[in-house]
């Protein structure tokens, strides 16, 4: 599994060498930029909706303190246990000890399962393998991170973790881990996937969800999905554990309307999501379902980091909903896996840096074109190509030996000698302006296509030009 | 424990230290949002969103009666299994009564282990309000009106009153906190339509986890 941050640079070359990735990526990108272009097109107040919610995200951020206070009170007094981690390391702990004690009375010699619905937090800490580690079978619920769980990989998108795999890698897949027969329709494979799950949420002791919004005025855990997933890992298992980052508290129902509104639309192109949870207690007696204990872990890992910095602060506003991805030239091209992180696209080579240091992450924000079509698209707001200017000039500026750098004074001897490297490197952003310039991908008013015109792209580089011109038998085929 | 209440303090104190000389951003001039000028009532914007996202409907008039819209749906289900929770609203529309009518096996949520309610092929259950401009029904979980119902079998069927139709999100949550029941203190579900899942290629499919059919029924 590539999961390496530092190694980005080799990630996305290989990326780009993969046609077929790059086709699948292309395609479910633009599928949902069009499915989201209909339904914004529909509310003619789509920029009063941003500027409200981004004033919303603000607002939640700027009084945190408060807000978290209030939604620990509340939802204490509601039955719900919170929880304070600093680091992955303690959230992590902290989930697997109220597992342990949840599943010690069971007795059972099986492994207790834990059924998991989709949640970038608990990738973000690595869960799942600590988990597993303690002896727990974790089954992730919602499909696409069914699909890449069993295929042994990492999400490739924020809200489409399998969008880099066809329905012929799905189906090959299915056949040898789950001993179907060999099949590409997906009416059929969803079809296998929900019977083999159903019976692993029939068996499930615990589940654990992620946040999308917890509302700090009824001390309230909500949750946004689609597939029934969520509903099930929150009316089956006895436990339930939600994971949130300090940053997804905002303190009324009335902002939650207001952002419900615009993630559902950013995210997939939904007026609304089919299911909305509101975690609001757990089970009381003479109930028939819902889950007799409730959890909330609330997780810093880096985000008081971002808090205390005003230049990036803003990052915090984010609403997970994927739009910046399916909208960057180079994502576009790399798929997620290409970022070698979890957090992928603009907004993770932005947050990269925050979380993982700069002397690891120091390339993300280099992984961009600047060309600001993700600022344009953010649902809050988030100026995400300053953001990345100003962590491009920290890396020149405080890493000394910085990778890029170094390839500017000592690397650059190497790569003029070396004429299929310079070729590879030359031929990377042309590939992706390609793109932009003819119109196969046209941003939606990008900042820079406001101020300026851009410019032809000549149809060949300068080293293929002078190989064509200058030395007829030396042509490159192709 | 005590090392949590710890962790606690320390990412309070983050905060507060981060937050320190941040004012209270300035709320911008933002102008009110024109309002859409719906010609057609709630229930039939209501119909009109859910239907855009797979869900059935059916509205309650004159002549066609909760008693002859449910018997025509369930039709296509003699021999099965209905689950129903023992939900008051229910057994004032004499739900129980019509679905045994038909032939059909009932079944109450309460009374089925968790595998026996899993084989049922119909859920029937009320909703408590919805929500006319995405198509939107809203559960509140309290006593034996609980999920599984909605959740478990293939075929949801829910009824809503249409008084109880709100235009919007917005409107919703306002009636709700206004009323007795304050919108954070009962397990609430949205739901709106079918279940689905675009996660291969894109390609949307109904029924991923949930059910792969909804009907509502406005009366
Ligand atoms: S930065 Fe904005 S566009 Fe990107 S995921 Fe976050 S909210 Fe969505």
């Amino acid at each position: 599994m590539q999961s390496d941050p530092t190694k980005i640079k080799s990630y996305i070359r290989s990326a780009l060498e993969d046609e077929a990735l790059r086709q699948a990526v292309k395609k479910a990108t633009d599928h949902s930029l069009t499915k989201r272009a209909e339904v914004v097109a529909e509310l003619p107040h789509w920029e009063n909706l941003r500027d409200r919610a981004a004033h919303i995200r603000n607002c939640a951020i700027t009084g945190l303190e408060e807000h978290l206070l209030m939604l620990e009170e509340r939802a204490s007094a509601k039955g719900i246990e919170v929880h304070w981690a600093k680091d992955a390391a303690e959230a992590k702990r902290i989930v697997g000890d109220i597992c342990t004690a949840a599943t010690r009375v069971s007795g059972s010699s099986e492994r207790p399962i834990i059924a998991k619905s989709k949640s970038m937090t608990t990738e973000e800490i690595g869960l799942t393998p600590y988990l597993e580690g303690q002896g727990f079978e974790v089954v992730e619920t919602d499909l696409g991170e069914y699909i890449v769980q069993i295929a042994g990989q990492m999400p490739s998108h924020i809200t489409a973790p399998a969008l880099h795999l066809s329905r012929s890698d799905v189906g090959r897949l299915f056949a040898d881990k789950l001993g179907v027969e060999y099949e590409d329709d997906p009416v059929k494979l969803i079809g296998i996937a929900r019977k083999v799950l159903r019976e692993k949420f029939m068996k499930a002791e615990i589940g654990i969800t992620g946040v999308n919004f917890a509302v700090a005025e009824s001390g309230t855990p909500v949750m946004v999905e689609n597939e029934g997933n969520g509903r099930l890992v929150g009316a089956i298992p006895r436990v339930q554990i939600s994971v949130m980052g300090i940053e997804k508290v905002i303190p009324t129902f009335e902002d939650l309307m207001v952002l419900l509104e615009l993630l559902p639309r950013s995210a997939t192109g939904q007026r609304i999501t089919g299911s909305v949870l509101f975690f609001n207690r757990p089970r009381k007696e003479g109930e028939t379902d819902g889950p007799e204990q409730m959890h909330l872990v609330i997780v810093d890992n880096g985000r008081t980091k971002a808090l205390a910095d005003p230049d990036l602060r803003e990052v915090l506003r984010c609403i997970r909903c994927g739009a910046c991805l399916n909208t960057c030239p180079v994502y576009r091209q790399t798929g997620g896996h290409a970022y070698g992180w979890i957090y992928p696209g603009p907004i993770g080579a932005v947050l990269a840096p925050i979380f993982l240091g700069l002397d690891k992450a120091g390339d993300h924000p280099f992984a961009s074109s600047l060309c600001g079509s993700c600022s344009e698209i953010c649902p809050v707001k988030i100026d995400l190509h300053r953001l990345l200017l100003n962590l491009r000039s920290r890396v020149t500026s405080e890493i000394a030996g910085w990778s890029g750098e170094r390839a500017v004074i000592s690397g650059w001897q190497s790569v003029m000698s070396r004429p299929d490297l310079y070729r590879a490197l030359a031929g990377l952003p042309r590939f992706i302006l390609h793109d932009i310039l003819q119109g196969r991908w046209s941003p939606p008013l990008p900042i820079w296509g406001k101020s300026r015109s851009s410019p032809p792209l000549a149809r060949s580089s300068f080293s293929e030009m002078f190989l064509k011109e200058f030395t007829n038998q030396e042509k490159p085929e192709g | 424990m005590e090392k949590e209440k710890i962790s606690r303090d320390e990412i309070l104190n983050a905060i507060r230290h981060a937050t320190d000389n941040i004012g209270v951003p300035e709320r911008p001039e933002i102008p009110t949002p024109v309002g859409k000028k719906a010609k057609k009532t709630l229930h039939q914007q209501f119909c009109d969103m859910l239907e855009k996202v797979g869900g059935e409907t059916r509205v309650i008039t004159g002549k066609k009666t909760i008693d002859s819209v449910l018997k025509e749906i369930l039709k296509e289900f003699k021999g099965e299994t209905v689950l129903l929770n023992s939900d008051p609203e229910l057994e004032r529309l004499s739900i129980p009564e019509i679905v045994k009518d038909t032939g059909i096996v009932l079944l109450q949520t309460s009374e089925g282990t968790l595998d026996e309610l899993s084989k049922s092929q119909v859920g029937i259950t009320t909703a408590q309000a919805g929500i006319a401009d995405t198509g939107t029904v809203i559960l509140l979980h309290t006593g034996e009106r609980g999920r599984l119902a909605a959740l478990l079998p293939e075929v949801h069927i829910v009824l809503l009153k249409k008084t109880n139709l709100h235009a919007d999100k917005s409107s919703a949550i306002a009636v709700l906190k206004s009323g007795n029941v304050h919108p954070g203190d009962i397990p609430m579900t949205w739901v709106t339509g079918p279940s689905l899942t675009a996660d291969i290629e894109k390609v949307l499919v109904r029924g991923a986890h949930g059910p792969k059919r909804l009907i509502a029924i406005l009366y």
